[in-house]
Order: C-alpha cells, then sequence, then structure tokens
C-alpha cells in the first residue's frame, strides 16, 4: 500500500523490517544519516540510549537494530521487545551539509512489504526530517506517513525528542554590531549563565586564577590539541576530556574576545574540528567523535589508533605562527611518547613565534621529553610547560587553573620583551 | 472520558446525561512542532431543516459568524495554531433555545487552506472533537481526527438532531472535499 504524507495503515507481523531509501540529486552537497528515536507518549526520549543510528544501532534489549545500507538505513523493529513505556519509533534522516532534503532526487520509506511512502520532496527547506512513525494503537502497531521536519537539521530534531546531542558545527560568529560597547562590562559569569548555565560554577576559579597570575586583562587566543590514541579510550568514557575541554573553554571565553577556541585532535593523523565556544560546548566531545564512522581503535573518526605529535604540532604552528595575539595551546595527552626529537623541533621552531604550549598529561605515563621541559634550553625562549593529572576527579577547579596558567604571564612578558608580539 | 465513537453510530445525549442542556463541542488539536504553516482547524455548525439546508444562512455558525440568530448557538472563537492546552475551539449550543424549525445541526471540521499549505488531518498531532455537557464538562463523545480521519482536509464529524423528545448526536465522520466553501455550498449557504 502507497501511503501520502499524513496517512496511516495497521501492520501485522513481529518483525517488522523497515528500508529507508534515498538518492542524492545532481546539486546535492552533505551527507545523508539515518536514526531512530524511541518515544514515550509524551514524545520523548527516557534517556540518549533511545536514540538509535551508527554509533548506537541498537536499542537497549535489541527491539530495534539499526544497519547501514548503500542507499540509506534498515531497521528491524521485534514489536514484542519493545517495552510498554516506548508508545513509538520515530524514522528519521538528517542532512549533514549545506544541502536541504529538496535536493535530494528521492527518499522513500518502505515497511515489510506491507506498506511504502515516497517523500514528497519538491520546494522542501528542512535539513531534517521525520519521515514516518510506527506506532501502538488499540493493542496494536501501526505506520503512519509523515515527512515533516526541521530547518535546522539534526539539532533541532534532537530538541524536539529531548536528547542531548550537540554536534552542529559551531555557527559563524555573529558580527558585533555595538564595536563601541566594552565587552568587559559583560561578566564571565553572566556569559556562563545565559549560554551554558551547567558550567556556571567555574565563573570563581577560573577569574581567581586570572587574577592571581596577572592575567585578568590579556587577550589571547586559546586552542585545544588532543591525543585521541586508543589508550586514551578511558578519559573519553569517563566524560574526562569533555570535563577538560568545558574548562578550557571557558578559560577561552575570559581570554578570548570571540569566545571561539580552535581544537585539534590528532592519532597518527591529524584533523581540525569546528571551533569550540560556550554555546556549542555541552556534548561537544561525543559530537566530534560520532562526526563519522570509527575504526576499532579509533576514538575519533579516521585519525587512527596511535599517537603521533610532530604532524599536528607543525599544522598549529602553521595555523598561528603570524598571529598578531599571544595563543595559548592546551596538549592534552596520555604519554606514550617516543618523537622526542621531532618535538624538540616543533617547540623550538615555535618559540620564535607567539605560541605558548601547555602540556597536559591525562592519566598516562612515559610522558618522556615532557616531563624534561626545563632542561631544554637550546630555543629562543621557554615557551612550554607540563603538568600531569593522574586522576582528573579528584583535581579541583582552582588548582587546575593555577596550574594551566603557570609560566604563561611570564611567557608573554618575554615575547613582549623580545618583541615577538607588541 | 466519553465514548469514543465509531462511524455511524449514534448515542442518546439524553439518555447519557438526563441533565443536559447546553452542549459543548470541543475541537482541539497540538500547536505544530515541525518547521511550516501552522495548523489551523476550524469549528462549524450548519443548523438546516427538513431538506438538509440551511434555513437562512444565519443558520451557519462559524469563526467568521459567531452567533445563530435565534441565540442557541455560540462560537467562542477561532484558534490559529493549537498553542495551549484543552480545547482549542468551543461551540456551544443551548438546546432549549434551538428553533422548532431546525431539524439538525450538523458538526464539521476543517483545515484552515489545507489545499495551498498541504496538509490533512493526519499530519496534525492529537486532533480530536468531542461533545461534553456545558455545565457539568463531562465528556460524552470523542471522535480521534488524525486516525479515523487521516488524509482528508473537511469533515463532518456528527449530526445532533431530535428524535421524538430524546436529544440524540450521531457520529458521521465523513470526508468531504473542497473545504469549508465546499461544505458551506452543499449545506445551502450562499457565500458571497
Amino acid at each position: 500500500m502507497e501511503l501520502i504524507s499524513g496517512q496511516n495503515t495497521g501492520l501485522s507481523g513481529s518483525e517488522l523490517v523497515i528500508d529507508m531509501n534515498y538518492q542524492h540529486g545532481v546539486n546535492f552537497a552533505g551527507e545523508v544519516d539515518t536514526s531512530a528515536f524511541l518515544l514515550t507518549n509524551q514524545d520523548k526520549v527516557r534517556s540518549d540510549s533511545d536514540f538509535i543510528f551508527y554509533n548506537q544501532p541498537e536499542s537497549i534489549n535489541g527491539a530495534v537494530v539499526y544497519s547501514k545500507t548503500p542507499t540509506g538505513g534498515r531497521y528491524v523493529v521485534s514489536t514484542a521487545k519493545v517495552e510498554p513505556t516506548v508508545d513509538k519509533i520515530a524514522l528519521t534522516m538528517v542532512v549533514d551539509g549545506s544541502s536541504t532534503v529538496g535536493h535530494l532526487a528521492s527518499l522513500s520509506l518502505k515497511v515489510d512489504g506491507q506498506a511504502s511512502f515516497n517523500v514528497p520532496l519538491d520546494n522542501r527547506s528542512e535539513k531534517a526530517l521525520i519521515v514516518g512513525l510506527i506506532y501502538r494503537h488499540n493493542g496494536a502497531w501501526k505506520f503512519k506517513a509523515l515527512g515533516m521536519g526541521f530547518n535546522g537539521g539534526l539539532a533541532a530534531l534532537a530538541i524536539n525528542y529531548g536528547v542531548d546531542v550537540d554536534d552542529e558545527p559551531a555557527p559563524a560568529p555573529t558580527p558585533i554590531l555595538e564595536a563601541s560597547k566594552p565587552t568587559a562590562g559583560v561578566s564571565l559569569e553572566k556569559k556562563l549563565q545565559e549560554q551554558a548555565p551547567h558550567l556556571i560554577n567555574l565563573a570563581k576559579p577560573v577569574s581567581i586564577s586570572l587574577a592571581k597570575h596577572k592575567l585578568e586583562h590579556v587577550k589571547a587566543k586559546v586552542a585545544f590539541v588532543l591525543d585521541a590514541s586508543g589508550s586514551m579510550t578511558q578519559q573519553f568514557k569517563q566524560g574526562n576530556v569533555q570535563a577538560v575541554l568545558e574548562r578550557i573553554t571557558v578559560l577561552a571565553t575570559q581570554f578570548d574576545d570571540d569566545g571561539q577556541m580552535e581544537v585539534w585532535g590528532f592519532g597518527e593523523r591529524h584533523k581540525k574540528y569546528p571551533d569550540v565556544s560556550l554555546s556549542n560546548i555541552k556534548g561537544y566531545i561525543s559530537g566530534i567523535q560520532n562526526s563519522g564512522k570509527r575504526g576499532l581503535f579509533e576514538l575519533l573518526p579516521t585519525l587512527g589508533g596511535v599517537n603521533n605529535e610532530p604532524p599536528v604540532m607543525a599544522d598549529v604552528i602553521k595555523h598561528f605562527k603570524n598571529s598578531d595575539e599571544p595563543v595559548f595551546v592546551v596538549f592534552i595527552t596520555d604519554g606514550g611518547i617516543t618523537k622526542t626529537r621531532a618535538i624538540k623541533d616543533a617547540i623550538r621552531e615555535s618559540a620564535n613565534y607567539p605560541i605558548f604550549w601547555k602540556f597536559v598529561g591525562l592519566g598516562g605515563h612515559k610522558y618522556g621529553i615532557l616531563e624534561e621541559l626545563d632542561d631544554f634550553t637550546d630555543r629562543l625562549l621557554d615557551n612550554t610547560d607540563f603538568f600531569p593529572i593522574d586522576n582528573f576527579k579528584t583535581v579541583p577547579d582552582n588548582v587546575l587553573y593555577d596550574k594551566l596558567l603557570t609560566e604563561f604571564s611570564g611567557w608573554l612578558a618575554e615575547v613582549k620583551r623580545k618583541s615577538i608580539i607588541r | 472520558m466519553g465514548v469514543s465513537l465509531a462511524k455511524g453510530g449514534n448515542i442518546s445525549l439524553t439518555k447519557a446525561d438526563a441533565g443536559l442542556k447546553v452542549m459543548l463541542a470541543g475541537l482541539g488539536w497540538d500547536q505544530r512542532v515541525t518547521d511550516g504553516t501552522d495548523f489551523d482547524l476550524d469549528a462549524s455548525v450548519f443548523m438546516v431543516g427538513e431538506n438538509g439546508k440551511v434555513l437562512s444562512d444565519a443558520g451557519f455558525v462559524f469563526y467568521g459568524q459567531k452567533n445563530s440568530q435565534c441565540g442557541s448557538v455560540e462560537h467562542q472563537g477561532d484558534n490559529r495554531t493549537g498553542a495551549g492546552d484543552g480545547d482549542d475551539e468551543q461551540i456551544k449550543i443551548d438546546l432549549t433555545k434551538i428553533p422548532a424549525d431546525v431539524k439538525k445541526l450538523v458538526f464539521a471540521v476543517t483545515i484552515h487552506e489545507a489545499e495551498q499549505r498541504k496538509q490533512n488531518f493526519g499530519m496534525v498531532s492529537n486532533g480530536y472533537i468531542r461533545v461534553a455537557n456545558n455545565d457539568s464538562q463531562v465528556e460524552l463523545a470523542r471522535f480521534d481526527l488524525s486516525e479515523d480521519a487521516s488524509v482528508e482536509t473537511a469533515m463532518i464529524f456528527g449530526e445532533l438532531y431530535l428524535h421524538g423528545t430524546e436529544w440524540k448526536f450521531k457520529a458521521v465522520g465523513q470526508g468531504f472535499a473542497g473545504g469549508l466553501q465546499a461544505l458551506a455550498a452543499a449545506h445551502g449557504v450562499n457565500l458571497s
């Protein structure tokens, strides 16, 4: 039975095989991701585990199993296994890229030989669609063809269903219209309150540490470089990486006029990710982890499982060497560092530029050259510092900020004296 | 909650609620959460005579003409988005004031500009129409629009009529092509 938008039909059978298929149009730019949401009768997920997609392909008890197919996605719904608190299952798709669903040549949903639906695509502006619903009605299951959605893409769709994901790239910074208005007037606390209320408790330790190190009025760019080699798995899983990123982002908000922080991840290869700021910090790490297919030993898609520091350091240096503001690079690693000579070369080269490296050891060992930086004098000036954190959960925020800011103001005075920066 | 009406079934309102004097027809739906034009559902009533046509244009009560001449039917106003809890539109019918030459009252629901907006009842979430006692607010009957009407854009929900001394309500549940204008024409209303 071919349905149109809004139409519903009864379903039979205890295992429903549902295929969503799409074809790109000629001008389509982007990628299509298909996913499903398990919803209560309030149209909300019970927890993030009710969001089923390629990185979480099974619902809790296997009631819904997702698999990617060459032209879309397949959902197998075992109706008897669907928990009673789940009232409906939304079958959805998202365009990741500049196109909308209007740029697709076709989009269809087929339910187990029982029903099919071709979504009308002319003049559509949505970037995310609820293509159809599988739902309970009078003790049986039904299918409804819908094809309605959101111009705001995944973020809008996820918010609608109450899922905590934020892997949308940071929006372009809005031009500052009131250029004459001093930014100092907007306190850090107020910014946090408005944009990231869950981080409000960091306002105080940051402000105190900045004052202690006489850095309250310093303008600097902040960058975050993240070791994503396989040995970091526990740090990612326990949320320590996200927590460190949040703390650095708050610091960046204070240092940086636009509050945007540049982010690199590295394994064997490296990649620059969308800038992070208070507005997209929530779920940022899981967002970039889920931004593509990951190999068995990869924490970030396509980067590989072993740590290779020199190439990402070279990229950071290239990016910032001509900066007219000092650059504070926070480099997260869990050690296993062996490329001593190449790392020394990178540090030595960057000493000629306004770049300061703060290496942070996170729950690791064998930090090698990083532990001997004080003895490394063969460079224009000391532009590095290192401190290890054995157990992130036990380090109070004020201590963390103090350790982060140590030596930065000393270096800042030195680069100004040497006219590396005005 | 009152009985969920099956198409064609009827219910004696007088038997269900002996104290019924003022009947309330309530229409509700959820505000649209997806992007696109809002859903605007409209409730209306045709007061027709023996021949199924309105006795005069004054016998058509809708958002543009909120009261019947006799004062028995009062439309409580137009909600254009479905925002808010409970009924989004209500029509009150004082059974004691219905003129004798009015043989039945026909209740209809339409989607405003459904064709242009490419909308139907199946796209609307939690759309319903119900009949209740206005004084006690006890619900007597109800009809789920999105489940039962689906691809329709206009529907005759039901008819209220006097059978002997008993007020009865019949669930019609019949889709109607062409929207409110065609519905009005079919019931003998001159829309200029």
